[in-house]
């Protein structure tokens, strides 16, 4: 069991890591390389599930086909329209991240306390594949739902930022 | 893997190392070697006579390519994205040899014995593809960079029409796995797959000139409009990490061929049955052959047919390919369904 | 456009297909330069000499400057004197650039005395500038050295007597074969 824990770590660490390194990155051919690394990591944690089949066809389809098309619009841009892109972070205030904070907090404290009986709390703390195992089946549709919201905010600033940017060339 | 079960950890990945150790050593030797045959097939194919001069034959001939490529200056272009320029040609050539492990070369000898072969083999074009289209990008040339898009764009097509194919002998086998595709074909009525699926051979057959940009597809590197494609600012090394990568990809096409349709290592029933004295030849014999012969074609064509104009090939995987390999598809279907 | 329904059958490309294959065994038509050599014919046109006449032993130009005239890329270069009793012209200088050259064949067809000739040898590749550039006493030697490997008792170049040109518009030493010959031993 703990060498699924260790590579679970390992895979969500790299996943954090390339996530960093797509704000980090001047670049935007860059920025979408690392948004590539995920999408590949994402066929390895597919991999990490068991889910064979996924794994090839999430690789297949969307590394091999979909990023393909965006890569392509990509060249198709000036290089100084690519370079120079800035992720302002003293832009984002802090107000921000309060709502999300709340949110992630009323949900491990709803989630403590909504550990139903068949799982025993000590378990519940220290194994993370009761984890799993809870979370995929009495929450899946919650997660789901919580990463989409998750991800509109972030495709909100990511729009707010480039009009801005193009607003100051002007 | 039979022998592995009652292995230890260690033990059974030395046993995966040698495994690896070898095909890498053969594959490499047959990249090197194809280079030569190639060189003398087109010369001859000609009315020239090809390599000659190193060794008996020129047979020392990549040897001397090799050492030659070596030393040559590393170039590493100012324009050029420094990082992408140097891992675009490993990315190519990791794409291409990582297929071979999931490729059994005898009934027994595969390295990793993964059950989604063939859909694992379409990732792995997928994500090379990336290597040719970075290369393009980052060599900061107009050239390399019109060079990887028209690359980019006719293999996103043609891997279309090549997994619709394939997957008409996925559905014939019931499996994904390479090995139970060449048992099901040999045992089926048929024999070997090309006869019922001649349609699929036939766009597999195009789509595999096109996907390891061989002649007459090789518009990605067509030196008459843009130099060398992507390669143009390549020198030294980094070209020949290229030029091993499309042999080696060549390799897996032929191999793929001539497992999917030919039936691999094993000879149909009916010839088995009428000439039992083939069962004699080692299967790794048979299934070389088959390659080689496939390899032999690769080079033919290239010999023969002129470059594809951009447009052609565009309409050709999308207008023609396409619904033919649907077509191959519904046959198949019906071919299942009646139970032959 | 409606296509004849037969390309279906992939004629043509089988077609060739077949005559690559056929080609794969024919003997190649390479000529291995330094082990074999090509067969050179009679009035290739090679390395320049000027005819060393052998009576006198000295070129056989008489410094028309037909050959300056009428070479396109203007490598000819001659100086003369005018001999004070005679009145005839005598050749000091005979400078050919060889660099220059386009192996056009003119100046060996325009020369009424068939002075100057490019020769059957090709073999004369160098290093520098200046050794590609001809003068009197090169060219001299040049012809030397091409008329001691030469086999046959008297030379005559294609050039020097050419077919269907009648006889009234030739110079007068071409009116009958131009021949120069060749003393052995
Ligand atoms: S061959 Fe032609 S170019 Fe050469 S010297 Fe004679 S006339 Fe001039
Ligand atoms: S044409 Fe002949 S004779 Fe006249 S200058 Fe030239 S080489 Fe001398």
């Amino acid at each position: 069991m703990i060498e699924r824990a260790i590579s679970l770590l390992i895979i969500s660490s790299l996943f954090f890591f390339f996530l960093l390194l797509t704000y980090y990155f001047r670049h935007f051919i860059y920025q979408f390389l690392s948004i590539l690394v995920l999408m590949v990591l994402q066929g390895v944690l597919f991999l990490y599930l068991n889910a064979e089949f996924l794994a090839a066809v999430q690789i297949i389809v969307y590394v091999g086909a979909i990023l393909i098309m965006f890569l392509f619009s990509l060249f198709l841009f000036p290089e100084e329209e690519l370079k120079g892109i800035k992720t302002d972070v003293s832009r984002i205030s802090y107000k921000t991240f309060i709502p999300i904070g709340l949110l992630v907090l009323l949900l491990v404290i709803s989630l403590y306390r909504a550990v139903p009986e068949n799982y025993s709390k000590q378990e519940f703390l220290s194994d993370i594949k009761v984890i799993g195992n809870f979370l995929f089946n009495e929450y899946w549709f919650l997660i789901y739902l919580l990463a989409f919201i998750l991800s509109l905010p972030m495709v909100a600033l990511y729009i707010f930022f480039r009009r801005e940017d193009a607003s100051r060339n002007n | 893997m039979a022998l592995g079960e009652s292995l230890p950890l260690h033990l059974e990945i030395l046993i995966v190392l040698i495994k690896i150790a070898i095909v890498l050593g053969v594959f490499l030797f047959h990249a090197a070697y194809t280079v030569y045959a190639e060189r003398k097939i087109l010369g001859r194919m000609q009315a020239r006579l090809g390599p000659r001069e190193v060794g008996p034959y020129g047979l020392l001939q990549p040897i001397a390519d090799l050492v030659k490529l070596l030393f040559k200056e590393d170039i590493v272009p100012a324009e050029a994205h420094k990082t992408l320029f140097k891992i675009a040609p490993l990315l190519v050539l990791t794409f291409a040899i990582v297929n071979l492990s999931v490729i059994p070369f005898h009934p027994s000898f595969i390295i990793a014995d993964v059950n989604l072969g063939v859909l694992l083999i379409l990732a792995f074009a997928g994500l090379g593809t990336y290597g040719i289209i970075l290369a393009g990008y980052s060599s900061g040339s107009k050239y390399s960079l019109l060079g990887g898009l028209r690359s980019a764009s006719q293999i996103l097509s043609y891997e279309i029409p090549l997994s619709l194919s394939l997957a008409g002998v996925i559905l014939y086998a019931e499996s994904f796995h390479l090995r139970d595709i060449v048992e099901v074909q040999v045992n089926s009525l048929f024999g070997i797959n090309v006869f019922p699926q001649i349609l699929g051979f036939i766009v597999f057959l195009i789509c595999a000139f096109a996907e390891t940009n061989r002649a007459p597809f090789d518009l990605p590197e067509a030196e008459s409009e843009l130099v060398a494609g992507y390669i143009t600012e390549y020198s030294g090394f980094r070209m020949g990490l290229f030029f091993l990568g499309e042999y080696i990809s060549m390799y897996v096409m032929a191999l793929l061929i001539s497992i999917c349709y030919f039936g691999g290592w094993a000879f149909p029933w009916w010839l088995a049955n009428a000439l039992p004295f083939l069962k004699a030849i080692p299967p790794t014999l048979v299934l070389a052959l088959k390659v080689y012969f496939f390899i032999f074609l690769f080079i033919w064509v290239r010999a023969t047919f002129p470059r594809y104009r951009f447009d052609q090939l565009m309409s050709m995987s999308w207008k023609i390919l396409i619904p033919l390999s649907l077509i191959n598809f519904l046959i198949v279907a019906l071919i299942k369904w009646l139970g032959v | 456009m409606r296509r004849n329904p037969y390309y279906l059958l992939f004629r043509d490309l089988l077609g060739g297909l077949l005559i690559t294959l056929k080609t794969l065994f024919r003997k190649p038509v390479t000529v291995e330069y330094p082990r074999e050599r090509v067969k050179v014919y009679p009035s290739f046109r090679g390395r320049h000499a000027l005819v060393r006449d052998p009576e006198t032993g000295d070129a056989r130009c008489v410094a028309c400057l037909k050959c300056v005239q009428v070479c396109p890329s203007r490598c000819i270069d001659v100086k003369y004197e005018i001999d004070e009793k005679t009145g005839a012209r005598i050749m000091t200088q005979y400078n050919i650039e060889a660099l220059r050259c386009i192996y056009c064949g003119y100046c060996e067809e325009v020369c009424p005395v068939g002075a100057i000739v490019l020769t059957e040898y090709f073999e004369y590749s160098v290093r520098t500038r200046e050794e590609a550039f001809f003068d009197k006493e090169k060219l001299l030697k040049n012809w030397d050295e091409f008329i001691a490997k030469y086999t046959e008792k008297v030379y005559t170049n294609k050039f020097w007597n050419l077919k269907g040109i009648p006889d009234v518009l030739k110079p007068a030493p071409k009116r009958k074969q131009l021949e120069v010959p060749v003393k052995r031993g």
